[in-house]
């Protein structure tokens, strides 16, 4: 078990150090100029005497493997550097964006995961009638629709023709931070959410569907049959849980493509996640706040992998008892 | 004789094509009594239990009278006049306790006292109730087999297979489970590839080739050179048998 965890710590360091070295060589080639991002319009009134000198005070003109030691070495001891747009240490920028996303994905993952494995589940047993027909459509007809159209979609029908959920943001506007409750966040961020999870609930249910069709192939599904289980029996005490191991160990790994979706919810409900945040650090040239998002997010992507092996062994006995046939 | 299960002009065919898989399978399984259906690989075997079960795949249709105690099967019988004995332990769920699984087919005030009497009676501790399949030795496996058709209620109890693949010593071990669920007052449909555990078993013997039953006979029938058997195919499954063959050569010499 010890060297389990340990392989597995070992292989988290070569992947962040393989997506920090990635990360750092495409931004420095990137056109995106650093210095004049940061000065912005007032670029006309530095001289090319002052530009080096700033280059200097930043690195700028030392060697490409140099800057990323420093870069590296200084993250290691624990400073992130500052933001360039937000003018406060990287770190305080990404917590404060990584609650919003957390609440955004968790209520979206929540959400598209009961509801596909419910979906998928119905449509397996039903197999070939009109509702498995029914859910199929459906599920084709959701991965085929942009993210952003969905969410344009919503905000339309909801916020704007009934008024029901605000057009954006996190918080309501006119107010300080400290006045803002719980209650609040979550009511901005439930149509964001809905945009995700409405795509979300595609994937887990046609996969869930998929697992379920295997199961009920399964010679112990046949014998259990043959001894009058059927129907919501039959699900309930052999379907479900051989469907759902599969099932949750794929939504773990979807952790990425909600991260990715996140990015454009934040966009059309200018939710100030991290997926707006690094779209801006990109934008802008901010590379000490852009190179920790992608840090953080592959992190984040890594330990929803790691969460469903570790499921894995905790529901199936044949893992968790060592596997060993006598 | 009494006779608790009737098959009558059974055929499988394909949903959409005349090719036939079993056609017209006729046969009587009395109380108490063990029919041993044989016949190769690829004749349709497995096909029958599923049939008379009701449990074809999709893409299958069957035909003619299924009859338990003179009406149609339906699905209802499952589990509670009919039952299945499964062929290995893959036909038992991964993730559930052995003792949990035995329990849900048996019909009592107290399934899970009869639960752990029913593993006693076949010799096995009671602590495999709380084990997984695949924490199970071979025989141990062969004895849960037999403890699901012992604690169901059925009277009738289809054998697909019970020996596959296993060794002289392992078939001889299922051989006398399976001769306990005889004792036990339930009939059994054995359907098998294995010539010898049906001559070992049976009452009856119906021999089916490539999807028909050539002949349906006494298990006393099979004796001598096989002067009472009627279809040339089964008197040359009889005299194929090792013993056989060492018995005619004995007496030439």
């Amino acid at each position: 078990m010890a060297v389990a965890i340990i392989k597995k710590l070992l292989r988290l360091v070569l992947l962040l150090f393989a997506v920090s070295l990635l990360t750092f060589l495409l931004v420095s080639m990137s056109p995106v100029d650093p210095v004049r991002a940061y000065i912005g319009a007032d670029m006309l009134l530095v001289s090319p005497e002052q530009r080096e000198l700033i280059e200097a005070y930043w690195g700028l003109d030392q060697p490409l493997i140099t800057q990323y030691l420093q870069w590296i070495s200084s993250i290691l001891s624990g400073d992130f550097g500052t933001s360039l747009i937000h003018r406060v240490p990287v770190i305080e920028v990404i917590v404060d964006r990584f609650f919003s996303s957390i609440l955004l994905i968790a209520l979206a993952w929540f959400m598209s995961g009961t509801l596909g494995v419910v979906l998928g589940s119905i449509a397996a047993m039903k197999k070939g009638t009109w509702i498995d027909r029914f859910v199929n459509g459906y599920c084709y007809l959701l991965l085929s629709t942009p993210g952003f159209w969905l969410g344009l979609l919503l905000l339309m029908v909801f916020s704007v023709w009934l008024g029901i959920f605000p057009t954006g943001l996190s918080a309501p506007i006119g107010i300080t931070a400290s006045e803002v409750t719980f209650g609040d966040r979550l009511y901005h961020a439930i149509l964001p959410a809905l945009t995700l999870s409405i795509i979300g609930v595609a994937n887990v249910c046609l996969h869930t569907r998929e697992k379920m069709l295997d199961v009920l192939q399964t010679p112990y599904i046949l014998q259990a049959r043959a001894n009058g289980y059927a129907g919501i029996r039959l699900f309930m005490r052999h379907g479900l849980r051989n469907m759902l191991l599969p099932a949750i160990s794929v939504h773990f790994a979807s952790f990425g493509e909600l991260f990715g979706g996140a990015i454009i919810a934040e966009q059309v409900f200018s939710y100030p996640g991290l997926g707006q945040a690094v779209v801006d650090a990109g934008l802008q040239g901010d590379m000490p706040l852009f190179l920790a998002i992608v840090l953080i997010s592959a992190l984040f992507v890594f330990v929803g992998n790691w969460l469903a092996d570790i499921l894995y062994l905790v529901i199936d006995p044949r893992l968790r008892k060592g596997g060993s046939r006598s | 004789m009494d006779t608790i299960l009737t098959v009558n002009q059974l055929s499988v065919f394909h949903q959409n094509a005349e090719h036939y898989l079993l056609e017209d399978i006729h046969f009587s399984l009395y109380r108490g009594q063990v029919l041993a259906l044989v016949g190769a690989s690829g004749s349709g075997k497995s096909l029958l239990a599923q049939s008379i079960l009701q449990l074809l795949p999709d893409n299958l249709r069957q035909n003619g009278d299924v009859l338990y105690s003179d009406r149609q099967v339906n699905e209802h019988d499952r589990g509670r006049n009919i039952v299945l004995i499964p062929q290995s332990v893959e036909a038992l769920d991964p993730l559930m306790k052995v003792g949990k699984q035995i329990e849900g087919l048996i019909q009592a005030e107290n399934p899970h006292q009869v639960m752990l009497d029913l593993l006693a009676q076949l010799g096995l501790n009671a602590d495999i109730a709380t084990r997984y399949p695949f924490q199970l030795s071979g025989g141990q496996a062969r004895r849960v087999l037999a403890t699901i058709a012992l604690g169901s209620p059925a009277n009738v109890v289809i054998a697909d297979e019970p020996t596959p693949g296993l060794d002289e010593e392992a078939k001889y071990e299922m051989i006398a489970l399976l001769k306990e669920v005889q004792q036990a007052g339930k009939a059994i449909l054995l359907i098998t590839h294995d010539f010898d555990v049906a001559l070992q078993l049976a009452d009856q013997v119906a021999v089916l080739d490539q999807g028909e039953i050539i002949e349906v006979t006494d298990v006393h029938h099979f004796s001598g050179d096989g002067e009472k058997l009627v279809h040339p195919l089964t008197k040359a499954l009889w005299q194929s048998l090792p013993q056989n063959l060492f018995i005619k050569y004995a007496e030439k010499t």
